[in-house]
């Protein structure tokens, strides 16, 4: 019987015969690991751009969402837990399409491009890979929403297909990875710069939830770390926490709390600071880092005015703001 | 009076107290085999419905495809 190392993330598994990673979807079956979830998507759906977040990148566009079984975050308030804590044999509901079906289906229904998104993409990293080239092929644009767990090499690789990722930092707090999520903080980190050296656009998120990763020093710090090793024209996403899963015991993150991260960080000197999920704020709309200029009006996910020039000008100042625009 | 109390086995306790040494050496070995959950770099694995997974490959609603990034290595002792 032969175990097998898998190198793809840095859990390193070693996977007896007949088991599977910690992902539950990598399983070694006769001594050769299989992407158990390859070309069978459990999730698929159109969202908009605005949802992954992605606020600097395409805005208003459509995007092909698909997501797999399995993950390898174990984040106690996962919001698609019935998605990324099973395995593919789990799983009642599983789609056939291959990464050529995907790409047809993409562009069919007009979108820009698609997103690897609800589970982590690290998990059906071939899967992601074979569809993103063809996408590339087709003239569409390939978009990861990911916490960026995963070893350098095989990040490195993905990138050379991906244009956009939005990753979900969940804490600046290896304590925090560890007792929510299962998994490291510096693994993190290291790939967010390898995102930043590989010239993918980039944006970061961070969920608060209440008395877990809201505390304003700690708020300060990641927004100074994205600042010094990511750039002041990162975007950088505040959303707020919902009680689910297993973190049904603590309160969604308060408005309040929302402001002040994010008044936080714009003092740090991030440039572009949002806040998710409260439909109506300011703090959904994009402004001119040099005047304060709305260039960019959202409600919601919905983009309802954009005065960027067509070259992704502020209209006031004629000063470039950072993003892929078109 | 009686003397100081001694501890000690009595023939009638003998069974029971060979159950507690079975029982905790079953979660021991429990313990050491391995459970459901990660144990961490370089350990982490999980056991599955092996023959649920091969039959859904088999029928086609699964995936055999071979994976990238990973060797062979030695079986660990387990
Ligand atoms: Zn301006």
């Amino acid at each position: 019987m032969t175990d097998v190392a898998c190198d793809l993330c840095p859990h390193r598994c070693v996977i007896p015969e007949g088991a599977a990673g910690d992902c539950r979807v990598r399983v070694n079956l006769g001594g050769r690991l299989r992407a158990t979830t390859y070309g069978r998507p459990s999730a698929v759906h159109i969202d908009p751009m605005e949802k992954k977040p992605l606020y600097h990148f395409l805005p208003a566009a459509s995007v092909f969402s698909i997501g797999t079984a399995g993950c390898n975050m174990h984040c106690r308030n996962c919001q698609n837990w019935q998605l990324s804590q099973r395995g593919a044999e789990e799983m009642e509901s599983v789609h056939r399409a291959m990464p050529d079906e995907v790409v047809a289906l993409a562009r069919r229904e007009g979108c820009a491009g698609i997103a690897y998104t609800y589970n982590d993409p690290v998990v059906y990293y071939e899967y992601v890979e074979d569809t993103a080239t063809l996408a590339r092929a087709a003239g569409l644009r390939n978009v990861l929403v990911t916490a960026a767990f995963i070893n350098r090499e095989p990040l490195r690789r993905l990138c050379r297909v991906t244009d956009a990722a939005t990753v979900d930092v969940k804490a600046f707090d290896d304590h925090f990875y560890q007792e929510v999520c299962s998994t490291r903080l510096k693994p993190v980190l290291e790939a967010l710069v390898t995102f930043r050296e590989e010239k993918v656009w980039l944006e970061v998120s961070n969920l608060l939830i209440p008395s877990l990763n809201d505390d304003l020093p700690q708020i300060r710090q990641l927004a100074r770390w994205v600042r010094d090793e990511l750039g002041a024209d990162t975007p950088f996403h505040f959303l707020g926490f919902r009680p689910m899963y297993r973190m049904r015991n603590l309160p969604p993150t308060s408005q309040d709390i929302l402001e002040r991260a994010r008044r936080e960080a714009l003092d740090v000197g991030l440039h572009h600071v949002y806040i998710g999920n409260l439909q109506g704020h300011e703090g959904e709309s994009t402004y001119c880092p040099r005047d304060g200029t709305r260039v960019v009006r959202r409600v919601g996910f919905r983009v309802v005015e954009n005065l960027l020039t067509p070259a992704g000008e502020c209209p006031a100042c004629r000063k470039p703001i950072a993003g892929v625009w078109q | 009076m009686t003397g100081p109390r001694r501890w000690h086995v009595r023939r009638r306790d003998a069974p029971f107290l060979a159950l507690v040494a079975l029982t905790l050496a079953c979660i021991g070995g429990f313990l050491a085999t391995g459970s459901d959950s990660p144990a961490g770099p370089g350990g982490g694995w999980r056991r599955i419905d092996r023959d649920a997974l091969e039959r859904r490959i088999e029928a086609g609603d699964l995936s055999g495809r071979e994976a990238l990034w990973y060797r062979a290595v030695e079986p660990a002792r387990r």
